[in-house]
């Protein structure tokens, strides 16, 4: 339903078709922005999740007299959901590039360094699903892991206005 | 109609005395049913902390001498009446007058008593507005929600690295009656023990064969290690049982799986260096004390806002009960 809120939103704000190869691009530009938020908002889910992680491992990790008076979930939970989280938005922001790239080849235009950072970002959660399901990363790794794809998430949704618009 | 208790807890009795009018669930059952024989409702409770009879009776002095010589007339016997016995099971229900403030076990218990007994519609809503209250307190409370024992706190903080225990597997080393004790709690929150390490192989036997769990001995255990969720340690061995190399040997095969090291020796059977790594939790007997201390202090803090509840409870809901005990004269 979010998502489909936000392919609405951008559809109207992209004032409809306009004809000939442009309907297909705006098509393509629908399901690029909506697929890439739906990705970054997973991004940012595993991202609270890793830092929660952190926190209780922490806790956990110094024997805090206080650990059993503030609950949060358990680790095996936070990190099953993280990596779920990305297992979920890494397809989504995969297809929203191949979108994005799609709409470049009809509508034209040259590759910036956003883009450069989105591939970046789609690496590193690709390389945290890789080690995960084939070395077993879990825990403490993982986590910072996950965290340093936010980084670059946030780099992306910063640059967005000035490089990616202009 | 009056309301009578009759009992002793361990507020009064030593385990000594308790353990002369100790009930099991099904001789409190009798207990109860030949005393309402006589045209009294009775509600027998029995734990390891007390005994106590519940009785509505016209007579409430011969329902008293009654429940005294059933208990042994032991000269540590409390004897309350009405409003005051009433308060009393409030109380006990919502864990305020047990051994650890708040532990959660005696609910049940009281709900428990109330069936096999032989309560009338007094100590039937007597017993159910008890349990409510009981409740109440646990929810507008934090009285039960940190566990204050060594065994239940490490069992927590277990749970606290898996969540459910359901399917966790523990490997006990040391069969004695401390290992047991937190491995018990551990089981009864869903986990297995796979295996149980022990120098006499046969004492190890003795306790895998209760949890239907294998006997290795102790040189062995390390071998255990990688299927092992959870560790519970206690040994008398005098140096380490378990080394960080050996701990850090097995992180490979476990593929990130988190390990949670609980030791329970004096001196220490788990080297503590093994709590640097990665995904390894260690706690010894000082950590784990001192959770269960700091949960102690709260719970302590916690029951005076829980005798204020009950205590408001028992005034609200009294006169209701009062007025029962007023219109079954006989």
């Amino acid at each position: 339903m979010p998502l489909a809120t936000v392919l609405l939103a951008v559809s109207y704000a992209g004032g409809g078709t306009t004809g000939d190869a442009s309907g297909y691009s705006t098509l393509f530009l629908v399901a690029h922005v909506g697929l890439v938020l739906a990705a970054f908002a997973g991004f940012t889910l595993a991202a609270a999740l890793s830092v929660l992680y952190l926190w209780q491992e922490r806790r956990l990790k110094r024997h805090e007299a206080g650990i059993l008076r503030v609950r949060v979930p358990a680790l095996v939970t936070l990190d099953d959901l993280a990596g779920r989280t990305i297992a979920f938005a890494l397809p989504a922001l995969t297809l929203g590039i191949v979108a994005g790239l799609i709409r470049l080849g009809i509508h034209g235009g040259g590759f910036d360094a956003l883009m450069g950072v989105t591939i970046l970002t789609w690496a590193v959660y690709g390389v945290f699903l890789l080690l995960r399901y084939e070395a077993g990363w879990h825990g403490r790794k993982a986590a910072y892991l996950l965290l340093a794809g936010f980084a670059l998430v946030i780099a992306v949704r910063l640059g967005l206005p000035t490089v990616h618009f202009s | 109609m009056s309301l009578v208790l009759v009992g002793t807890s361990h507020r009064l009795a030593p385990v000594e005395l308790r353990e002369l009018v100790a009930l099991g669930e099904k001789e409190a059952a009798d207990v109860a049913h030949m005393l309402a024989a006589g045209g009294w409702e009775t509600v027998c409770l029995s734990t390891c902390n007390r005994t106590e009879l519940y009785l509505a009776s016209d007579d409430a002095e011969a329902a008293e001498q009654r429940a005294a010589a059933v208990l042994r007339d032991l000269p540590v016997l409390y004897r309350l009446h009405d409003h005051a016995a009433a308060l009393h099971l409030f109380r006990v229900a919502a864990g305020l007058d047990s051994l650890v403030p708040g532990e959660g076990e005696i609910l049940g218990q009281v709900r428990k008593a109330a069936e096999i007994g032989a309560p009338g519609p007094l100590l039937d809503r007597l017993f159910r507005d008890a349990v409510h209250a009981g409740r109440r307190v646990r929810s507008q409370t934090a009285i039960s929600e940190s566990p204050a024992s060594i065994s239940s706190a490490a069992a927590a903080l277990a749970q606290q690295v898996f969540g459910d225990l359901a399917g966790r597997k523990i490997l006990v080393i040391g069969a004695g009656k401390v290992s047991e004790q937190a491995a018990r709690n551990l089981v009864s929150r869903g986990a297995a023990i796979s295996a149980v390490a022990n120098r006499s192989v046969a004492r190890a036997e003795e306790l895998a064969g209760r949890f239907g769990a294998r006997a290795v001995p102790l040189e062995q255990a390390q071998d255990e290690l990688t299927a092992a969720d959870v560790v519970v340690s206690s040994t008398s061995a005098g140096g380490f049982v378990l080394e960080q190399e050996g701990v850090h040997g097995t992180l490979g095969a476990r593929r990130g799986r988190p390990l949670f090291l609980i030791d329970l020796a004096l001196p220490r059977d788990i080297d503590p260096e093994a709590a640097k790594l990665a995904n390894v939790y260690l706690y010894n007997l000082d950590d784990l004390a001192k959770i269960a201390e700091g949960n102690l202090a709260q719970r302590e803090a916690e029951v005076a806002r829980c005798r204020a509840i009950i205590a408001e409870r028992t005034a609200a809901l009294w006169p209701q009960i009062a007025r029962n005990l007023n219109s079954n004269p006989g």
